[in-house]
């Protein structure tokens, strides 16, 4: 999951950013106004979490600008402005969430994990395929109630299947989603997570829950 | 009493009462002596018609209405009395009601005859008039003519009749003063009550207006061309304060938002920097930079509330004020030279014009904190790669130090709002080692010293502080 993060404090980028990565994000900061609204139309984010007042473009400009361009990311507004009026005009202006500053980091994380669940349309944190049972909260996977260990990678790009089942992700959707732009990418990184991964979630003789499609890229069938 | 309604209707009561009192202390008797003196007009007319009918003659003295006496006269509940004397005192005849009773003689010349007050001998209260007459002698006139018969035939007569109905009148009279004036105390009480109601409503409803203010209702302004004239002094005075006092609030609204956003921001770092190196301690390079950061915002929290204590400290007077020359050129030299890292990293021209000498005679601390707060915004808010400018210069009994800087994004409007606390032009708030103190704590040091202390856009996109500093010594200054 890519999330992108415009906040003109330093330090908020490097504590937001750290518990957000730990979390299994890909992030992506900016701390310039122009520059968040430009990598937020540029590229596809699972969520973005946005300051209001920002250097360059305030936040809640950039708001309007994404939901006139009908984009449909969801939106958490991450500021000090506490009032009913601004927490209002927030989510009128098309923002899924809103906190406020000082905030718990913990707390953020699970706002994000919402926002994403409810950005794939789902509602329970535990996403079930088949025998498998992925908790998106925890990061666990479990077969038949017996979990299955999984590396930071494995589970990162399981989940992004999981939530976008039935739909062909292309080997770049994958690696902007899971490694974002910043980090170089192997080229043969997402093709070995893939095959590790098959062969801890596909019982021996069964049909891969995950499959190839030749020239287009891979998808979960559930 | 506080009210000014009850003041004045207790005055105006007050007042009309004593009117009323003062009327009624001049009508009572003026209708008393008007009807007294009708009632002794009335008795005198009746006993000089009386006097007509005594005729003297050869004989004496004939009472024509003594042997056919008048009703009135007579015995009975109302009888009138008289009785008629001869010049030598002797009783000559009275009237049948007096009976066996004399009347008091006392009689005055018939013309000023005596009106006196008595107890008829029936026990009435009674009024009298006592007269002296000569009767006239037309028989005697004409059998002896020149006869002076006036001289020997002098009789005086009392009339008297009782004063009961007079007196009822008079009682009534009274009563009808006092139970008319206390009728007439209770309407005017009505009367001015109502009145006094009607006309202070316009003070009432301008008092209920105001008790109705408080800090949501700061734009309520009263319609001054509706006002009674004496409460037009009182509308136009509340407007304008209430004016002030909505731009006092909006300032104190906005420095309180300001300032929490100020604390805000470094708390929310403080914690979520906190948190994160209490959860990921494992990750030792991330929380040995945490903990330089955390010790950053402490530090910006730090300098944020000294700086906001200063200002109150300035602004309460308390500021520990000792004169003292110091050298100006070598107070802003030391000054610059604590910029100068930050001078060349974002590329900026100093253009120094400062004489050597130029001496002043200010207090030392509150003038470096001038001096630095104002390069300070300078080198803060000159744009990368602009321009300094440092001048000093005689200007009337003192220097005048000018301080520019090219500068964008100011507009006149901009400058009242640079002194306010905490305001910053840029809403982001980015720079986080300015807090939007500089200029306002300036300003507290340069008022502390008794400075003129001035702002301006000299041209485009330059900005320019101004500050005359009183000459420390002879010299003043002098060119280096």
């Amino acid at each position: 999951m890519r999330i992108l993060l415009v906040e003109d404090s330093s330090k908020l980028q490097r504590a937001v950013g750290l518990a957000l990565r730990k979390a299994g994000y890909v992030v992506d900061v900016t701390g310039d106004g122009e520059e968040g609204f430009w990598l937020a139309t540029e590229n596809r984010y699972d969520v973005l979490v946005l300051d209001l007042m920002l250097p360059g473009l305030d936040g809640m400009e950039i708001l309007r600008r994404l939901r006139k361009q009908g984009c449909q990311t969801p939106v958490l507004i991450l500021t000090v402005k506490s009032s009913v009026e601004d927490r209002v005009t927030g989510l009128r202006a098309g923002a899924d969430d809103y906190l406020t500053k000082p905030f718990s980091l913990e707390e953020l994380v699970a706002r994000v994990e919402s926002l994403i669940r409810r950005g794939y349309g789902e509602r329970s944190p535990v996403v079930r395929l088949g025998n498998l049972e992925l908790n998106t909260t925890s990061r666990t996977l479990a077969r038949d109630g017996e979990p299955v260990s999984l590396t930071p990678r494995e589970y990162r790009l399981l989940e992004l299947l999981a939530l976008r089942r039935g739909e062909v992700l292309s080997r770049a959707d994958i690696e902007e989603h899971l490694y974002g732009e910043e980090m170089e990418v192997f080229s043969n990184v997402v093709e070995s997570t893939i095959s590790s991964l098959r062969k801890k979630i596909d019982p021996s003789g069964s049909e891969p829950l995950i499959q190839t499609r030749r020239g287009m890229g891979y998808v979960l069938e559930a | 009493m506080k009210s000014i309604g009850q003041r004045l209707r207790l005055q105006l009561m007050t007042g009309l009462a004593g009117l009323m009192i003062a009327g009624a202390l001049i009508l009572y008797p003026s209708v008393r002596a008007i009807l007294l003196s009708e009632f002794d007009y009335a008795l005198l007319a009746k006993a000089r018609a009386l006097t007509t009918l005594p005729d003297p003659n050869r004989e004496g003295i004939n009472l024509s209405f003594a042997q056919a006496p008048l009703p009135e006269f007579q015995s009975r509940p109302d009888a009138e009395f008289f009785q008629v004397w001869l010049r030598d005192g002797s009783p000559f005849a009275r009237s049948p009601s007096l009976e066996t009773a004399d009347l008091p003689y006392r009689v005055g010349p018939e013309n000023a005859p005596e009106f006196f007050d008595l107890t008829l001998p029936d026990g009435r209260p009674g009024r009298a008039v006592g007269i002296g007459f000569v009767p006239e002698a037309d028989e005697l006139e004409e059998a002896e003519p020149g006869a002076e018969v006036g001289a020997r035939y002098t009789v005086s007569m009392v009339l008297a009749r009782d004063t009961a109905r007079l007196h009822r009148t008079l009682h009534g009279l009274l009563g009808g003063i006092v139970v008319g004036g206390a009728g007439l105390v209770g309407m005017m009480a009505w009367v001015v009550g109502r009145g006094t109601r009607a006309g202070l409503r316009p003070v009432r409803d301008l008092a209920e207006q105001v008790r109705g203010i408080d800090a949501r209702t700061l734009e309520t302004r009263w319609p001054v061309e509706s006002l009674p004239e004496e409460l037009r002094p009182i509308g136009e005075q509340l407007n304008r304060m209430m004016a002030r006092l909505l731009a006092a609030f909006d300032r104190e609204r906005q420095f309180t938002a300001n300032a929490a956003h100020e604390l805000l921001t470094p708390i929310a770092e403080l914690r979520s920097l906190a948190e994160a190196a209490l959860k990921w301690r494992e990750d030792t390079e991330a929380t040995g930079e945490f903990a330089a950061e955390v010790l950053d915002s402490a530090q910006q929290m730090e300098h944020l509330a000294r700086a906001l204590l200063s200002l109150a400290r300035m602004e309460a007077g308390m500021a520990d004020v000792r004169l003292e020359p110091v050298n100006l050129a070598e107070l802003l030299d030391e000054m610059r030279q604590c910029f100068d890292e930050r001078i060349s990293a974002r590329r900026l021209s100093m253009r120094w014009n400062v004489p050597g000498m130029a001496q002043a005679r200010t207090d030392r601390a509150l003038c470096r904190g001038i001096c630095f707060n104002l390069l300070d915004n300078a080198v803060e808010y000159t744009p990368a790669g602009g321009v300094i400018e440092c001048e000093v210069a005689p200007h009337e009994d003192g220097l005048r130090m000018t301080l520019a800087n090219t500068a964008q994004g100011l507009v006149p409007g901009d400058l009242p709002r640079l002194f306010e606390p905490l305001w910053r032009k840029d809403k982001a708030r980015t720079a986080r080692a300015h807090a939007g103190l500089g200029l306002p704590l300036a300003l507290a040091y340069a008022k502390a010293l008794g400075m003129r202390f001035d702002v301006a856009l000299p041209r485009e996109d330059w900005f320019e502080v101004i500050l005359d500093v009183p000459a420390g010594g002879p010299e003043g200054v002098s060119s280096s």
